[in-house]
Order: structure tokens, then sequence, then C-alpha cells
């Protein structure tokens, strides 16, 4: 809606001829302390694996400011692993990390998991997070407009007993590419009742819908939300707020669970 | 303790009657016949006693049997003077003659100032269309709002909007009323227009503290728009042509009792795009170019039932339509008010009760219809408002003046309706709230002259709001005085409370069609405002006004929204918001030079604004957007020739406080996410709520005014240059990745301010017959 709103503003101006100037400006901002960034997500049956990073001054000379040298642990029910500096590129997702363990994740419902991070120069970060349940997709069908191009309705139950946060992710024919549909949605509306999400008309007959349906904790639907929040706030003025709710305490990021019902279909 | 002061007011009342007799009559334009609202009428042998005339030119005042002599003065007018031998009530009606017909032999009279200086009323601004139709203005369009903006106190929530903020109060904290009746959404084109028509409004007056008892319903300020009284001597017909809209007006009398003003107002960019969009219909590879327009219609019809009673009925409804033309997917936007009121006037026979009857119709909505393929999509937000209002007032004495009375409302709002539909059911989405609230208040006021040195104004408010099972009432006491140390020189000190039972739900400073008004419910409480103020107020000489004035406001219960609030299609909005407290503090000085070729003012105002929520930054304070410290407007209009007028403004504020990313850093999303572009992995960091101050604002716009001499009638063309030496005030600044020569990001960024005016020349043409 925001980005209507500006879209509309925008369009009148430039109607009327008023087409906003645009000029560099030097802008002079407080001397910006780095944090610690650390973006991990566990998931059932995967090896655990993240980033640690740095933050920058939005104005700072260009890096990847990797965070080598940290101690990264990882606790579940008291018992604490230590998640070793080895960078590791996944080839199948094109992801790239700096700290990774062979050791598998068995997803435990019960109890918690925390992540403690601590940098050389002393820095501690810290994390909680839980596993919860995946919410199973229906049905993902394929629906045709007159000019034979299709849009993609997905289907799934709520779970009327708790509040319930959603990401629906849809690709066309390769399962990790750029997105047709990045949905962030909650029950209010339809607490205990099916869901129908549509995509756009981005598919044809022949092409393959991926659709992953991800249950999140509250804490990363709040983390995806404000991270959305805060990129438009950085370029539109009637954005309203731009700070991000993390679940990182001492530091930036998310660490979060992986929770997923995943389908494809071939559109005919 | 509220009885007991009613008391006191009625009985000290009772106790001062004596035999006076009543005068009672209508101050008017000598060459058109409308009413002059805020006439002085004085009694020169008695100091400090006089009256003002009402908003369509009407007084009463009570004089001691035998000859008197009256003095009738007006701002801009030649004053007059009338001898009276009083044996019995008597009606008079006298007609002033403008002065800028006499130019500059003719010394206009600093009445208006001594006025000023005696009057209880701390700040108030009252600016009329004479004003406002002198000065220059973008795009031509003459607008009362943004002559406001000049006023200390008052800012300008961005660059070229009439949205405003008065003494840090936010734009839902102002309440508009056209004729008393609400105007929810006072701007067109997204706020760089208001919605009053300069040739439907005879003047403005903005109450920032001291608010009168009838006043209620907004924490910061009442901007009580008045129409324009039709004209009961000959048709007329009026207009202009501007650059952006083109004015129709008229007015006139139907028999001996009737009267009436009717006045249109469009934009007519949409014609010009539309051929352009019919002349590129079947070329290949064009975008048809979105329509838009404006457009408002004021209506007012004046009926006379005797010298004693009076009816008339004035109605406003405006609309602003953007319509997105495509094959694909089609988009109307579409909003405006509507505001409807029936008035009726009654006066004693001694002229000592003066009974305001008025019924009232308010309405405010926006929609957004789009389709898209098999959907329908109807967004919108709205509400309804149906008010009775009773005012009246007494005069049991020249010393005295009791005011009483009551409103109640009951109103329909329409809280983000989203509907989305198809052929199938299941894509079919309908949601939204309805809640209907009543709305009431009853408010009595005594103007009580003490000594002729000393003035009193003391009433009381008790307003009361009723939604479903929630229900809050609250007093709202009302006190100001004057001490008057000499004729020209007063000192003044008010204390209002206001009490808010409507909040908007806004998403920036600007007044958008998008933002919902919301009533307060059980989670949702009033919200309050306390404020002092003092001034001291010295008319130099008739022709200077200095006043300076200190004030310090303090908020409770304000509402803002939590971090990642989801403002839109929410049925449970009420969820979304935080509650705080505020204050602002400051000191406003203002010379305004009333009389001679050269007029107009400077203000200065230095000011604090602060807001503090629990949920927001940790509870930390912080500046709100419209924070300003150091806020200067130099207005002059000068008369060159009898034809001829120069006029400039100068404006400059320290910067807005805005929130402005300090840092980045980099999240790649989940492992099934594949991020294409390196610069949409990049996430700002904002260390708090508008942590950073924008650079300071500055602009001059010059305008001249020429009348013809046309054989009948009167006609002028007026130009304008905004931002006369181009200064490019930033109204956005936001960072962009920088790109090598093949156009890819190099992982740097600088920093971009977006201006919207640079130097914008316009020219109008102003007729009337």
């Amino acid at each position: 809606m925001k980005r209507i709103k500006q879209t509309y503003i925008l369009a009148v101006l430039a109607g009327l001829g008023l087409a906003a100037c645009q000029q560099d400006i030097d802008v002079d901002l407080p001397p910006y302390e780095p944090k610690l960034v650390v973006e991990c997500y566990l998931e059932d049956g995967q090896p655990v694996r993240l980033t640690l990073l740095e933050s920058r001054g939005y104005l700072d000379v260009a890096s990847l400011p990797l965070v080598d040298g940290a101690t990264v642990v990882l606790s579940h029910q008291g018992q604490n692993d230590t998640i070793p500096n080895v960078p590791f590129v996944d080839r199948a997702t094109g992801k790239s990390y700096n700290y990774s363990s062979p050791r598998r994740i068995k997803a435990s419902y019960e109890s918690p998991y925390t992540l403690t991070v601590t940098d050389k120069r002393g820095r501690t970060l810290t994390a909680t997070t839980r596993f919860i349940k995946p919410v199973a997709i229906k049905s993902i069908t394929p629906e045709f407009n007159n000019k034979g191009e299709a849009y993609g309705l997905t289907k799934f139950d709520d779970n009327p007993q708790q509040k319930n946060y959603y990401r629906l992710t849809l690709t066309r024919n390769i399962r990790v590419d750029t997105l047709s549909l990045d949905a962030l949605l909650d029950d209010a509306f339809s607490n205990g009742e099916e869901i129908n999400w549509g995509s756009g008309y981005t598919f044809k007959p022949g092409d393959t819908i991926h659709a992953t349906l991800y249950h999140c904790t509250e804490d990363y639907y709040k983390f995806l939300t404000t991270v959305q929040s805060a990129r438009q706030a950085n370029v539109n003025p009637f954005a309203a707020s731009g700070e991000v709710i993390s679940n990182i305490r001492g530091g930036l990021g998310i660490f979060a669970t992986l929770t997923y019902d995943y389908r494809s279909v071939v559109v005919k | 303790m509220k009885i007991c002061l009613l008391f006191f007011l009625l009985l000290s009342s009772a106790a001062q009657a004596q035999s006076y007799l009543t005068v009672t009559g209508q101050v008017s334009d000598a060459a058109s016949g409308v009413g002059l609202a805020g006439a002085t009428i004085t009694v020169l042998e008695r100091a400090g006693s006089g009256a003002r005339t009402d908003s369509d030119g009407r007084f009463a005042l009570s004089v001691a049997a035998g000859k008197q002599t009256l003095r009738i003065s007006y701002l801009g007018y030649v004053a007059q003077r009338i001898t009276v031998n009083l044996s019995r009530n008597e009606v008079i009606n006298v007609r002033l003659k403008a002065a800028d017909n006499q130019l500059s032999e003719v010394v206009v009279t600093g009445q208006s100032n001594q006025d000023k200086v005696m009057s209880t009323q701390t700040s108030v601004d009252v600016v009329d269309r004479k004003t406002a139709l002198s000065l220059p203005v973008v795009f031509g369009e003459v607008d009362l709002i943004k002559v406001l903006q000049l006023k200390p106190g008052v800012k300008s929530t961005g660059e070229g909007t009439s949205g405003i903020s008065v003494r840090g109060g936010s734009t839902d904290q102002n309440l508009f009323q056209y004729d008393g009746t609400t105007v929810y959404n006072p701007s067109h084109m997204f706020g760089f227009f208001s919605t009053f028509n300069i040739d439907a409004v005879k003047n403005v007056a903005l109450y920032k503290a001291g608010f009168p008892a009838e006043y209620s319903g907004r924490l910061s300020s009442v901007v009580d728009v008045t129409s324009l009284t039709p004209r009961d001597s000959s048709f007329h017909v009026g207009g202009g042509i501007g650059l952006i809209a083109s004015r129709l007006n008229l007015t006139g009398p139907i028999g001996n009792k009737i009267k009436f003003n009717v006045a249109g107002r469009r934009t007519y960019a949409d014609v010009f795009t539309e051929a352009i969009n019919r002349r590129n219909g079947d070329r290949p590879n064009t975008n048809p170019i979105p329509r838009y327009y404006f457009y408002d219609l004021n209506g007012r019809i004046d009926y006379t039932i005797n010298d004693r009673s009076r009816l008339f009925l004035s109605a406003y409804t405006g609309r602003d339509r953007f319509h997105l033309p495509s094959d694909v997917f089609r988009s109307t936007f579409d909003w405006g008010n509507t505001a409807v009121s029936l008035h009726w006037h009654q006066t004693s026979k001694d002229a000592r009760w003066n009974s305001h009857t008025s019924g009232h119709y308010a309405q405010y909505d926006y929609r957004l219809v789009s389709t898209f393929d098999r959907f329908t999509f109807n967004i919108g937000s709205g509400i309804e408002d149906f008010v009775l209002k009773e005012r009246v007032s007494w005069q049991p004495n020249p010393r005295h003046t009791v005011t009483f009375g009551g409103e109640l409302t009951r109103s329909r709002f329409s809280i983000s309706r989203v509907n989305i539909s198809s052929a199938k059911p299941e894509e079919n989405i309908d949601t939204g709230e309805k809640p209907r609230v009543w709305e009431g208040g009853l408010f009595v006021s005594d103007d009580w002259d003490v000594t002729p040195k000393l003035k009193l104004s003391a009433g009381l408010r008790w307003s009361g709001f009723r939604q479903d099972s929630a229900g809050y009432n609250a007093p709202e006491p009302r006190i100001s005085a004057r001490y008057a140390f000499s004729p020209s020189v007063s000192l003044k000190a008010s204390y209002a409370r206001m009490v808010q039972y409507r909040h908007l739900v806004v998403s920036s400073g600007a007044a958008l069609p998008t933002d919902i008004w919301y009533p307060s419910t059980a989670k949702i409480k009033p919200e309050y405002s306390d404020q002092l103020a003092a001034a001291l107020t010295w008319n130099i000489g008739n022709t200077f006004l200095l006043t300076n004035e200190v004030y310090y406001k303090r908020l409770r219960q304000v509402v803002d929204f939590r971090t990642g609030a989801q403002l839109f299609a929410n049925d449970r909005l009420e969820n979304e918001f935080v509650f705080g407290n505020g204050s602002a503090y400051g000191n406003e000085i203002y010379l305004e030079k009333t009389a001679g070729r050269l007029r107009g003012w400077v203000g200065y105002t230095l000011a604090w604004t602060w807001r503090e929520f629990k949920d927001i930054d940790g509870g930390k304070r912080f500046f709100p957007r419209y924070d300003r410290r150091h806020d200067i407007s130099v207005v002059a209009m000068y008369q060159l020739r009898p034809r001829l007028t120069l006029s400039a403004t100068w404006v400059y504020n320290t910067g807005n406080a805005v929130s402005l990313a300090t840092g980045r850093y980099v999240s790649m999303d989940n492992p099934y996410v594949r991020v294409e572009n390196p610069t949409d992995q990049v996430v700002p960091e904002f260390p708090s709520r508008n942590n950073f101050r924008m650079p300071s604002y500055h602009r001059l716009d010059l305008g001249f005014v020429y009348k013809f001499r046309p054989r009948r009638g009167e006609t002028d063309i007026t130009v304008n240059v905004t931002n006369a030496y181009n200064r490019l005030n930033p109204y956005l600044i936001t960072y962009q990745a920088e790109e090598n020569a093949e156009g890819e990001p190099t992982g740097r960024f600088r920093a971009r301010a977006i201006t919207l005016f640079p130097l914008l020349p316009s020219v109008t043409y102003n007729f009337r017959f």
C-alpha cells in the first residue's frame, strides 16, 4: 500500500510536469560503530551453517566484512556444540557461510535452541529459537486467464488453536530461483479457515510451479516484515518506521528455524 | 465546583443589571453588501466598551441611554463614526468602504490592532481572502491554509503541502471546520492544495490555544473556515483561469429575502492527458498517462425570515480522482469530503439573546477500485457524521456575555474495507470494521469585564463519547484573562484542556487520502492536551502590532504505531496502536504592519517538541518529524501603483527530524530463496526514531497582481514565482547504489536528495462582472 501511495504521488507530479529533481548531497552521518550480524537457519536433517558479519556505516567503503575467529556455540537441552569457523559454499543454493558443522540437526519441538557467539574482541551475542510443526499445502493449482497465462493458487488450512505466521514463496521451473511470489501473511483474516493465496499471472503451460510454505515463528515473521519495512523506509518518505525487530541480543540478524512444506506442480 | 462557577457568573451578572438599551445591526462591505466578520464597534464615551461582529457581520451592543458615538472599523476599510441619541433600542446597518480603493491617501484604521490588544483571546490568527489574494502562491492556486503556515507556531508538514502542524501537534490534532462542519481530509492532490476554494471562503480563523468552550475534539488547533456571505446588492459572475485549475463563481440576490453564492473549481490537466492518450492509442509500446483531476463545489443560500431571524444552508463537496487506464490492470482511486449544514440564527427583541441552531452532515471516504483479469479489488475507508449543535449567547449587561450550548454527534466509521471478488467463491475476501459511535458535549462560558483593565473569560466544557461498551467523559476547563496596562498594551494568559476521541491512522506527516480515522475503543483511550499560554500585545501607533507569546503544551495518550505495524487491510487495527506522551514549548514573536502601502508581518518561533512512547526506542524521548527549532517567516505586500500590488514571502526553518539509516548489513535470506541482485540483500539500520535533521529549509516566493481597467467589473492578472532563487530544498534523502560503467553495482552507496519544487512561475487571470 505504501508503494501504491508513492507511485500515485509521483505519477501525479510527473503528470503535472513537476518531475522531482535529484542531486547528490553530503550527509553528515554520525560515527558508526560496527555491530555483529549473524544469520543462521536451523533445518531438520540439515547441517548447521551460518554467516557471521559486521555491519558498516552506510556510506563506508564496500566490503563483505566477514568476522572470523569467533566462538560459536549451539546449545540444546544442555548440550553445547561448537560450530567451527569453516567456510562452506552450497553449490545447490549458491549460498556461502563462514561457519559450518557437518553435524545434522534433528528437530526437537519440545525445547528451544540457543546460539551464543563471542568474537575475538569479546563482543557477545545470543539468540533463542524453537522448531514448530510445518503446515501442509493442500493444493497448488494453476488458474488460467483468457490469454493462456496462469497464476498459482495455493491452499492450506490454518490451525485455530494458535496464532500462525506464514511465508509463501513460488518459483518458476527451478526451486531455488528468483521468487515469483513472496508473501508474508498471518491468520488475522482467516483464523482457523482455509487460506487461499494467489500469485501473479507469471506461469505458462509446461512450466513447473514450485511452492514452499514456511510456518514461521513470531520472531522470524517480525524480522521478515520489518526488514521489508526498513528497505521501504530507505526510499519512501511515507514509510512509517525503519526499525528492524531481531531476536539477536547484542547484535543484528536472525536466528530461526525453517519448517516448511514444499510442493511442485506442472502447469497444464 | 462547576455549578458554583455558573451560579457565580449568573449572580454577578444579575447584580450588575442596569437600564441599558440595545443597538443591533450589521456591518457590511459597501460594494458587495457582504457582511464583515470581526468588525469592531466601539462606544467612544466608554473606554473598553464595544462589540465585534459575528461571521455574517451582525452585532448586538448594550449602550447607556442618551447621546453616544459609535466608531465602526474593520481592517482594510475606512472607519466610520455614527452619533446616536438613544431613547429606545435601535437597529443600525453600516456599509464600510474598502480602503484600498482610495489608496495611500487613506490611513487605514488601526482599531483592529486595538481590538487584538483588548480581547482575552490568545493565540488566534485570522486570515481573510483579501490577504490571501495578495500573496504569492504555488501554481497560482490561492490557498488560505498556506497563508496560515506563514504565521508563528504553524508549520507546513511537507514541501508545498497544506497540512499543518500547530505548536508541535501532529496533523490529526487539527480540527478543520467549514461553517462548523468537520472536514476530515482538508486537502487535494495528496496535500498540495487545500479543499477551500477562495471564491467560497470569507476567512479562516486558527485557534492555537485559549480555545473557546464551544470548540473541542482535537488537541492542538481549531481551523474555523467561514463561507463567503452571498452578495445582496446585485448579481455577479467571477472566476479565474490558472495553470492548474479554473474557477467559476455566481453570487447575488433572488428577491429581497434570498441571496446565494455558488462556486466551482476543477483542474484540467486530464483534458490534455486524455488527448495525448487518444493520439497514442494505436501506437505500440506506449503506456497511457494516468488521468487525474479534482473538483470542488461550494454553495450557500441565505434566507432572511425577518430582522431577528435568518436561515442559511451551506454545502461543500469535492473529490479527487486518479485513474490508471490499462488493458491489464485498471485502477481508479478517488477520495473526497462532503460537508452540509443548515443554520438558524435568532436574536431576541432586545438583542440580548442570540441563538444559533445548526444541523451538520460530514462525510469523508476514499475508494481504490482495481480490476485485474477476473478479479475486482475494492479497498476503502470512510467516516460519516450527523451533528446537532446549539449555541446561545446572552448579554445580561454590558460587562457580561454568557455563552452556553451543546452538540451531539452520531458517527459511522468504515475502516480498512477490503473486498476482493471474482467468479470463484474461494477467491473472495471481504473484511473491514464498521463501528458506530456517539460523541457529545455541553459548555458554558462567561466573558466578564471585571474592570476596564481586567477582563476574564472562564468556561467549562464537558465532553463524552461512547462506542459499544467503551465510554468516556471528561471536563475541559477553559480560562483566559487580559490585563490592559494602557489602551495599547496588554498582557494575556490562558489555559485550556482539549480531549480527542478520534484518531488518525497516519503513516506520514502529509495528509494522505489513505489515512484512516479510528474511534476510541476500550483499548484506545482518548488523547488529552493541557496548554498554558501567555502573551504581551502592543499596538504601536495603530500601525504596527507586536506580540510575544510563550506556550507550554502537555500531551497525554497520544497515538502512534508499533514497529512493523500492519496498517493496511487490518481488521484489528487497534492492536497496532502504541500510546505515549508528548510536550511542546516555545516562544513566538510576531510583528505586523497593518497600515500604509507596505503591509505584512515578520514572525519568529523558537520551539521544542518531544514525544515519548514506551514501545518506541525503548521509551527514549525523540523529536517528531515536525519539530523545528527555528521558524522565520517574512511577508510583505506593497501597493506600488493604484493597480499594481507586489508581494513577497520568505520562509526559513530548521530541517525536519527524520529517520535516516546510518548503517547497513547484509541478509542473504534462507537457503531456498535466491536474491539475484546483491543490493537487494542490504538491510538499512536505523539507530532510532527521527535521528537525523534535514538541511534547513528556506524559500522566497514573489508575486504581483495587476488590475486591468475593464469597461465593466474587475479583472486582474496574477503572476507568481515560487522558489525565486531556486533553492533545492531536499524533500527526501535516500541512498542509491553506485553502478559502474556497465551498470553493475559497485557495492558502494551515495546519498541523494530529492527536491520537489525548483523555481516555478505561474499565471492566473481573474475576473468578476
